[in-house]
């Protein structure tokens, strides 16, 4: 969160309406230097040696020699595992998309309400993000007992922190303008809201949510800590019995869960997209009897049609996770026990050095795949290549590296490499890569048309309209997106603990397993106050570029 | 601004002063898996009894760093698959890890156990149970009972927490998949906990959970649960070296773990400052002694251990052919 300053009163002269000082865009070097830097020190502490990496190519094949023939078990068994997993993230992500919409909203420096309720928002959706769901699960676990419940809530709780965080971020990158002509015009501030910034945000918003359940399902191997199984469990346990022919079945199904996931989204951000058609197809709805309504389109159609289908599988999947709530008046005094073991937290030098080493190992990839990931994104998005194919076939590609779960990408640097930090570098580069593609890519989509076609009106070249149209406008969700995705790395480095390069993921892991919740609670403040610094920094960047 | 400015560059330039002067201290020797190897890499899985892994490790490095004269670089792993992958591209020398581990990664790697926990004097102490439990005043009292009940485990690649029990299942007339209704939960606390708030009939989980971890952190007190059912003995947690190293380096590693106890590893300073005093377990011959903590359980020694300690688990695959016992 940052601390707001008080606006200076500017004095009234024609240069206070100058757009933007020179000096504002510091932040677009200072910020990018800082990774360097942290790059450097890191390629350094990693001990980064490219020709082991060549030495243990054929260490590397045989692994993957030995997941080959793909096996998919029991077919039925395999297939009700992957529904179980899509109802129980599809309700703990639906829970908080809904959730978060109005956390968002009072998050955003545009809110106009009471300062403390922004503040509120701002601090539950840091915290909400830096607890890793592994807590959540097992505090869970003992209010509502073993199942789906627990384990879809698990999954809402930590997930809030980054929807609730990306709408915030989209609601701010909304140009002011219709929102101070209708807000001209009296209307209340809910009013306002809808029709002026969700209508505008819905298509970032719709995919964001849709990547979080993409996220969710990966990831839900968190659900084996509350005995609701599902298939990142079943993942978990074939890795960890050496049956890579399971592993390799299940990765392939999730992939075209996955796979089938990014075509949702990329068809519904078509569909709800209201201005990607600006001046290129008749946006005049159809004339109604009564003039003020509006009638239907088939713009309006699909948008509806959407809502309507997303809101009937949310409700179908929160039928699949209920829960008896006789049971909360049994398990109060253990839950209660539990919290009592957070206290006092045990800040020792083991978390300190975790914190650090993740720290430094999350930077370094986030620089690697910052600069991975944009190369993908612009060869992806249509401004300065239009060539299907080669788009579609990038957004694949992006898809399937994200299919294959950290740890295996882990295991396969460690064949090659030995454990040790270098491996787990190697790991995280590769999601820092995907999440960053990802994100550049759906920002890219999102810039708004309407100043590009004006470019291209007065003969700019693609590159040209790229430079000085497209760029501005994607500079604070580059920005942005980085600390972001460094953020998540932070997070996500468990992988770390794979190869035995520490980090604080395997310090949170081993206290969990070990009943040391003290220990657990001196993790979270750690990552609490990093992530609020890494926001603060965030923040700090968009009020100088936006 | 002034100062954001002034932090990064310097940070910039301690990073290239670093990078340009120091080494780096996750450099690497000479590449393990040669004939003549510089340096051992070592590398430890955390078992769910065991706290501050690295510490507890310390002395048992020293030791092995003494008999070899090589310099041991130690790993703490968090996944078995991570090791044992290692261990198949010969990476890693030596390893502690769980039985079960063992068991899987001896059908990969070119691997033999060398020694395993012994937790007291008593040859043989290190072995661990599967206990069954249920709430205190169940009608459930012995395995048989458990038809149709539902059933916390821990996960299915758990041998005290899921594949022994099943064994015992099978051994009793029910299978284990049909006859009850299994629910993973995911550790050997939250099977016990859940099982306590009622959200199955009874649980399974390791001896030493429902022993000495729970009681000691106040999850159960006494009386809480009844034990319904002992597993066999297990085998504990082995160490592995890789038969790749020159048979000279496997005797010292492995004279290294047999000569020394807790005591005899403190009386010669494996672990100055660090000492504990004997517990009580070990008997009076060793009461007020000074003890190394020797291991991730804080065993008394290490036992010389073969091939055939891990029988008890082969009998465990066999008779329950359980998905994570098939073999590549």
């Amino acid at each position: 969160m940052s601390v707001s300053t008080p606006v200076r009163p500017a004095p009234v002269t024609s240069e206070a309406r100058e757009p933007r000082p020179p000096r504002a865009a510091v932040a677009t070097w200072l910020i990018p230097l800082g990774y360097v830097a942290v790059a450097l020190f890191g390629t350094w502490w990693i001990a980064i040696d490219l020709a082991a990496l060549r030495d243990g190519a054929s260490d590397i094949s045989r692994l993957l020699a030995r997941m080959v023939p793909v096996t998919f078990g029991l077919v039925p068994a395999l297939l009700g595992l992957v529904l179980e997993t899509l109802w129980i993230a599809l309700a703990g992500t639906g829970i908080a998309a809904l959730v978060s919409l109005p956390l968002a909203a009072a998050a955003s420096r545009d809110f106009t309400g009471p300062k403390p309720v922004q503040w509120l928002a701002r601090g539950l959706i840091v915290v909400t993000r830096a607890v890793p769901s592994l807590v959540f699960a097992i505090v869970f676990v003992r209010i509502f007992g073993l199942g789906p419940f627990a384990g879809a809530l698990a999954i809402a709780f930590h997930s809030v922190g980054m929807i609730a965080k990306m709408m915030t971020d989209v609601f701010e990158e909304l140009t002011p303008a219709p929102r101070e002509s209708i807000d001209a015009v009296g209307s209340s501030r809910l009013q306002s809201f809808v029709a002026t910034t969700l209508s505008r945000a819905m298509p970032s918003v719709s995919s964001l949510v849709l990547y979080r359940l993409d996220i969710n399902i990966r990831a839900s191997a968190v659900l084996g800590l509350v005995g609701a199984g599902g298939i990142g469990v079943a993942l978990q346990t074939a890795i960890g019995s050496l049956n890579y022919h399971l592993a390799a079945g299940i990765i392939v199904v999730i992939a075209v869960l996955l796979l089938a996931l990014e075509l949702i989204s990329f068809l519904s951000q078509r569909a709800v997209a209201e201005h990607a058609h600006d001046g290129t197809v008749a946006e005049l709805y159809r004339r109604t009897p009564d003039p003020t309504r509006p009638g239907w389109n088939r713009g309006r159609a699909l948008r509806t049609g959407s809502a309507v289908v997303f809101a009937g599988a949310l409700l179908f999947a929160l039928t699949q996770v209920r829960f008896d709530p006789g049971r909360l008046s049994r398990s109060w005094q253990s839950t209660l026990d539990l919290l009592a073991g957070f206290v006092p937290p045990v800040i020792d030098p083991a978390v300190v050095t975790g914190i650090f080493e993740s720290l430094v190992m999350a930077l370094t990839a986030t620089t690697v795949g910052v600069v991975a990931g944009l190369v993908i994104a612009v060869l992806s998005s249509p401004h300065l290549i239009r060539f299907a194919p080669l788009s579609a076939l990038l957004r694949i590609l992006v898809v399937l590296i994200r299919s294959v779960p950290d740890v295996i990408y882990a295991l396969v640097f460690v064949a090659a490499l030995g454990l040790g930090p270098f491996a787990g570098f190697l790991a995280l580069s590769i999601s820092c890569t995907a999440l960053a593609a990802k994100f550049f890519t759906d920002s890219l989509e999102n810039v708004d048309p309407a100043p590009l076609r004006a470019l291209e009106a007065t003969g700019a070249s693609r590159l040209q309209v790229f430079v000085s149209g497209v760029w501005p406008r994607f500079v604070p969700s580059l920005i942005g997106n980085s600390l972001f995705t460094s953020d998540l790395a932070l997070r996500e480095s468990a992988v770390l603990g794979i190869v035995g390069a520490g980090g604080v993921g395997f310090v949170l892991q081993e206290s969990v397993a070990t009943l040391d919740y003290g220990t657990t609670a001196g993790v979270l403040i750690c990552l609490v106050v990093v992530v609020v610094a890494l926001e603060a920094v965030a923040r700090w960047a968009r009020k100088k570029v936006i | 601004m002034r100062l954001a400015l002034s932090l990064t560059v310097s940070l910039a330039a301690v990073a290239l002063v670093a990078s340009g002067c120091a080494e780096s201290p996750n450099a690497r020797g000479g590449s393990s898996g040669s004939d003549d190897p510089s340096e051992l890499v070592f590398a430890v899985v955390p078992t769910e009894d065991g706290e501050d892994l690295a510490k507890s490790f310390e002395p048992v490095v020293a030791a092995i760093e003494k008999k070899t004269g090589l310099d041991v670089s130690m790993e703490t792993v968090s996944s078995n698959a991570g090791v044992i992958e290692a261990q198949v591209a010969e990476r890693v020398d030596v390893a502690v890890y769980g039985a079960f581990s063992y068991y899987l990664a001896q059908d990969v790697a070119d691997i033999s156990p060398v020694a395993i926990d012994q937790l007291t004097p008593d040859p043989g102490s290190g072995t661990v149970n599967s206990y069954g439990v249920v709430k205190a005043g169940s009608d459930i009292s012995s395995i048989e009972d458990l038809k149709g009940a539902d059933v916390c485990f821990t996960d299915p690649a758990s041998t005290t927490g899921y594949l022994a029990a099943s064994a015992g299942l099978i051994e009793a007339g029910l299978d284990p998949e049909k006859d009850i209704n299994p629910v993973f939960a995911g550790g050997h606390d939250t099977a016990v906990t859940q099982m306590l708030a009622g959200d199955c009939d009874a649980a399974f989980a390791a001896s030493t959970f429902i022993d000495d971890i729970l009681p000691a952190k106040g999850v159960i007190k006494e009386g809480d649960v009844t034990k319904i059912w002992t597993s066999d003995g297990l085998p504990g947690s082995p160490m592995v070296v890789g038969n790749w190293l020159p048979e000279d380096v496997r005797k010292d590693v492995t004279a290294a773990m047999t000569d020394y106890d807790a005591v005899s590893a403190a009386e010669d300073g494996l672990c100055e400052g660090a000492e504990r005093e004997a517990p009580a377990p070990w008997g009076e011959e060793y009461a007020g002694k000074k003890a190394c903590e020797w291991g991730g359980t804080g065993a008394f020694a290490f036992e010389p251990a073969t091939d055939a300690v891990f029988d008890p688990i082969r009998k465990i695959c066999d008779v329950t052919d359980a998905d994570v016992c098939r073999e590549e």
